[in-house]
């Protein structure tokens, strides 16, 4: 086939990235949440081997992709891949991989499980068409390990805590916890300033008699944020909500994304034109 | 302070690097006995937040906090 004929679009949006080189391609795999299986990687690493010049390219988003593929080599290589279970990239104006911690799978700080929520996510918008690139990040919990702040809809998970009086012993053990300042502790009494508290639980893992305790679990959500030549990050829209509301509230934030988009505008400047209220009342 | 609530041991993390607060408290504890008590001397900030919710999670309890100038002396009774 000669270059002139190679239809480059068709090969981005399937995962295909022309590379510098000429009739190079890096092929992008659908990665979810940074989990890959060991039998995975070795299939990864017999395709590098075979139809790639040996190496792997780790992207920044959890991604991964296999450089210096041959035009020829394309369709083997996808092949390939669906065989292991791996299913192709994307790239261009289009929902993007789904980032995400281990939350409470493995991390002791977790409040949620953002790897089954990833898998959810993929499968329900994995490449959807909108205006600009999106990109979306789940954290577990508010340390944001997973930099929910830098992508256009950010996801953290959040526990709101009560204190229950007659547990409490005075110790002042989550005042000096604390790290957003929401709790005193004077003469055994305990004040809690919600306006404060960003929902990390960590009061409700150390208090000694469990005199704080969960008052209800959900999903912190972000919106706006990106990097590149522009960068800023995504502000906190709204705290708590269960897992049903978060899809309801993602799907009317990519039909706000695509009615009110001009050309070539990722979403955080969306909202800053037309104002972070009107986004909020668009999509609560 | 009632004889009871004696430590058995004592250890100063002071100056140690986190994780290693929150692993030294760990080991000490393994070694000592259901009820027997363990006193830690630990920086305010990270080693109290990590020390805390580690004893928690191992089933051990914190039975007294108090903070003296720049650390903290805490006191632990180990679980059944
Ligand atoms: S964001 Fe929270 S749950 Fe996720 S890895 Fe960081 S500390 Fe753990
Ligand atoms: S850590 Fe628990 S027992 Fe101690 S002051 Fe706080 S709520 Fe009360
Ligand atoms: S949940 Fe976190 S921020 Fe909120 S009061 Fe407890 S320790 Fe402070």
């Amino acid at each position: 086939m000669s270059q002139d004929q190679v239809d480059y679009e068709s090969l981005k949006s399937g995962g295909f990235m022309r590379q510098r080189q000429h009739n190079q391609f890096a092929f992008r795999l659908r990665i979810v949440g940074g989990y890959v299986e060991a039998d995975q990687l070795r299939a990864l690493a017999k395709a590098a081997e075979e139809f790639g010049d040996g190496h792997i390219h780790l992207t920044t988003r959890q991604g991964i992709e296999i450089p210096f593929i041959h035009l020829d080599d394309v369709e083997s290589v996808r092949e390939d891949m669906a065989e292991a279970g791996l299913r192709k990239g994307t790239c261009g104006p289009r929902i993007r991989g789904i980032i995400a911690c281990q939350g409470n799978t493995v991390c002791p700080r977790g409040l949620v499980n953002p790897q089954d929520l990833a898998r959810k996510i993929d499968e329900k918008y994995f490449a959807a068409g909108v205006p600009h690139k999106f990109k979306i990040s789940i954290a577990g919990c508010s340390a944001s390990c997973a930099k929910p702040q830098e992508n256009d809809f950010g996801i953290m998970g959040g526990v709101e805590p009560k204190w229950l009086k007659e547990e409490c012993t005075g110790c002042g053990l989550c005042q000096e916890i604390c790290r957003m300042d929401a709790i005193i502790v004077e003469d055994g009494v305990v004040t809690f300033d919600r306006e404060k508290c960003d929902l990390c639980g960590d009061c409700i893992s150390s208090c000694p008699t469990d005199a704080w305790v969960i008052n209800k679990t959900g999903y912190t959500l972000l919106i706006g944020g990106k990097v590149g030549r522009f960068p800023q990050l995504a502000v906190k829209f709204v705290e708590l909500v269960d897992e049903s509301q978060l899809f309801e509230i993602l799907d009317k934030t990519i039909q706000f994304f695509k009615e009110n988009a001009t050309k070539s505008e990722r979403i955080g400047d969306t909202v800053n034109r037309i104002g972070l209220e009107t986004f909020r009342k668009a999509v609560l | 302070m009632n004889k009871d609530m004696a430590p058995s041991r004592s250890i100063d993390t002071c100056g140690e690097v986190c994780p290693m607060n929150m692993v030294r408290t760990k080991f000490e504890l393994k070694d000592m006995l259901p009820g027997e008590i363990l006193e830690v001397a630990l920086e305010a900030g990270e080693p109290v937040r990590n020390v805390s919710r580690s004893v928690k999670e191992d089933g051990n309890r914190i039975i007294k906090l108090e903070k003296l100038g720049t650390h903290y002396r805490m006191l632990i009774q180990k679980g059944e």
